[in-house]
């Protein structure tokens, strides 16, 4: 794991002095509210429907327990002892004192984490693959390259004020789980057709939000060295270049649309020869350096060896533990060791919601179990990806005690969720209530494990923070004459075989979300081939037969 | 008495005069003593004259405007402006840097429009080196707060 180098160290904390200054500024009357407007959104703060809600960035979503156990601290003393986790695979804190928030920031500080660019028209959190590193199909671990975005990123001073936010995702694998098609950049690693060596495919202008648009390959093969370079010429062209008229098209996906991909491209690349042997080129030991903080982990021999621990045993021992590892567990790239995911998908707990008590715990178990790392996870969980086999059951019940271990991975009710009308002052329509009654619907989990993989995303809003167009079923919140309505799409996906999703008619009442999704469910069992996933029904059979089955 | 703006990290007094009338009808008089900033459409339409004018020489790039327009002429400019018509209009920043370091523009490179105490550090950074602050925005306190950082990235 990265760890702060005294530049970097200094530089958080001046961040917090500068922010102390400008709030103490706002208090006093110095700074008007649209003065400090863009100011505190620069670092995460945003005025939410009850209370400032502070985002903090968690960094490509990788945590240790020691800073696990600040942000248990955080909600507890300044919050109301809980957090959530966003689609960013960052923390925010929904019931802060704007006079706290100071404090927040300095506590954050001294385990080396901010909320630096966590909102605002710049760039932020770089965010990445839950398995990295620890992944069997991965080409190469990409954090080094997020931490290099990261710093480059950080308080970068052409580039703080944008047309629109700024997201940038990397994956280092074929199965894309970062989502790279639908970010304004998408940077995948993969290997020079003919040479071998690893460097970048960079895609585009994706993104989901009013207008969800696909990413495209601006560039099919990057050397590793001009990575910074060559994102500096994309922000440069869409600084200058990009919409500012009407916020709805600013993003750069409706700049590279309007001039094409070829025309953007080019302007790119004839910005990027200026740029490509400049002080931005990576030399080959800053990556090196950069790479020796995400080492594998030291794996005892022992971990490889079944018959060394008694997993089976105890998988025959306990139905409830071996439908979780089942279900919440995967293959690890080291033989002996599994990839846990801890589902933050309670059925009564609002999705991507952890409690003091739970990040203090699951800090614990880090340290017990998985080398006091954890991640957080696009799809709201979190995940300990080193855990050794003999491991699996201790740290099952220490899950269950923590009510961490609804073995619902993957399934209907491992939501991605937004907060929703209950929280954010955007939104249309609530999402909370909806995953509640979702959960409430779908309370067979035998039911659930026939339907198989399936990802439900629910947005409250157009801007899409909860992803809808890419659920395999998408439910979107809207308004109509003051009351809540959802509009439902099917066959949306965010991995490699990216697809946005399709409206299956008119949207349906509040209270009927949970039966169209059953009566969809019904369709897809009724006529699903074998083995056939439900993604793989609705791309086989289009929408008509979902759309008859619910409309009639 | 002369607006105060700051330039250098100083408060100086202002001796320059922004004109934005496009067409510079009496561009052919001698401007010698005016000190006039001119926009580029301006610039571009007297060009010879003004080359030949023995005075100070400034342009302001409008938000739209490609910086790239001024590349002959750049050794022969004294201040070229760089407009923010909001705070959060960053296109200045993108020119500022294109001006120091595509075309090596080594005179003063003035922030004009909304230009706010916070955002000086940036504008700093971007190569920008004479800040005319927004009206109600405190000298004394911008100065205070050109540097919040010690360390960068960039």
């Amino acid at each position: 794991m990265y760890q702060y180098s005294q530049e970097d160290q200094r530089l958080v904390n001046e961040r917090v002095a500068q922010f102390r200054d400008q709030t103490e500024r706002f208090l006093a009357g110095d700074l008007s509210e649209d003065e400090f407007r863009p100011l505190r959104l620069m670092n995460g703060l945003y005025i939410q429907r009850h209370a400032p809600m502070l985002r903090v960035a968690v960094p490509y979503g990788l945590l240790s327990s020691k800073q696990m156990r600040m942000l248990a601290h955080i909600s507890r003393k300044y919050d109301r002892n809980y957090g959530h986790l966003t689609t960013r695979q960052n923390m925010q804190f929904n019931w802060l004192d704007l006079k706290d928030v100071p404090d927040v920031l300095a506590d954050l500080a001294t385990v080396e984490m901010h909320a630096i660019q966590t909102s605002g028209n710049c760039i932020r959190n770089t965010s990445s693959d839950q398995l990295a590193g620890v992944a069997k199909d991965e080409l190469e671990d990409p954090r080094p390259y997020c931490e290099l975005i990261r710093q480059w990123s950080t308080l970068h001073p052409e580039f703080s004020f944008l047309p629109r936010k700024f997201k940038i995702a990397v994956s280092g694998s074929e199965n894309d789980r970062a989502a790279t098609q639908v970010h304004d950049i998408g940077i995948q690693l993969v290997e020079h057709p003919e040479t071998g060596e690893v460097g970048f495919r960079i895609l585009v202008g994706g993104g989901l939000g009013r207008t969800p648009v696909i990413g495209k390959v601006i560039r099919e093969y990057l050397p590793k060295k001009y990575l910074l370079s060559y994102l500096e010429a994309i922000l440069r062209i869409y600084n200058l270049a990009g919409r500012r008229d009407n916020k709805y098209k600013a993003r750069i996906k409706i700049l590279v649309n309007s001039l094409g991909i070829d025309e953007f491209g080019r302007q790119v690349e004839e910005e990027w020869e200026h740029l490509r042997e400049s002080s931005l080129l990576i030399d080959e030991a800053s990556i090196t350096e950069m790479q020796k903080y995400f080492q594998p982990f030291s794996y005892a021999e022992s971990g490889g060896d079944s018959s060394q621990n008694n997993l089976a045993e105890k998988l025959e021992a306990s139905p409830a533990f071996a439908i979780w590892y089942r279900q919440n567990t995967q293959e690890h790239k080291v033989s002996g060791y599994r990839v846990v995911t801890i589902s933050v998908k309670a059925p009564e707990e609002a999705p991507g919601d952890l409690t003091d008590t739970q990040m203090d715990g699951v800090a614990q178990l880090a340290d017990d179990y998985s080398f006091s790392r954890m991640r957080v996870t696009h799809e709201q969980n979190l995940v300990l990806a080193d855990v050794p086999e003999g491991e699996l059951h201790a740290l099952w019940k220490g899950l269950v005690s923590l009510d961490l271990a609804t073995p619902n991975v993957g399934t209907l009710t491992d939501m991605i969720c937004c907060p929703g009308l209950d929280f954010c002052s955007l939104a249309n329509a609530s999402s909370i209530p909806i995953a509640k009654q979702i959960n409430d619907r779908f309370d067979d989990l035998d039911y659930l494990y026939d339907i198989g993989e399936i990802k439900v995303k629910m947005s409250g809003c157009m801007n899409a923070c909860g992803h809808h167009h890419v659920g395999h079923i998408g439910i979107l919140g809207v308004d109509k004459k003051g009351e809540e309505w959802y509009q439902i799409t099917i066959g949306g996906s965010a991995e490699e075989d990216t697809s946005l999703g399709k409206i299956i008619g008119p949207s349906v009442a509040k209270e009927s979300v949970a039966e169209t999704i059953a009566t969809l469910l019904t369709t897809y069992v009724d006529l699903r081939e074998e083995q056939e996933t439900f993604l793989q029904s609705v791309r086989r059979l289009g929408v008509a037969p979902f759309k008859e089955a619910v409309y009639g | 008495m002369g607006k105060r703006i700051i330039k250098d990290d100083k408060l100086v007094e202002d001796f320059w005069l922004l004109d934005l009338d496009d067409e510079v009808s009496d561009a052919t008089a001698d401007r010698s003593q005016e000190n006039r900033v001119i926009s580029l459409e301006a610039w571009k339409n007297n060009r010879e004259t003004l080359l030949a004018s023995s005075g100070v020489k400034g342009v302001l790039l409008g938000n739209e405007d490609d910086v790239h327009e001024l590349a002959d002429d750049i050794d022969h400019l004294d201040l070229i402006c760089v407009e923010f018509p909001a705070a959060g209009d960053g296109r200045g920043y993108s020119q500022a840097r294109l001006l120091r370091e595509r075309l090596g523009f080594k005179n003063e490179i003035r922030a004009i429009g909304e230009v706010l105490t916070d955002q000086l550090f940036l504008m700093r950074r971007s190569g920008i080196n004479a800040f005319d602050l927004q009206e109600g925005q405190d000298p004394e306190a911008s100065l205070q707060r050109l540097q919040p950082f010690s360390v960068s990235y960039q």
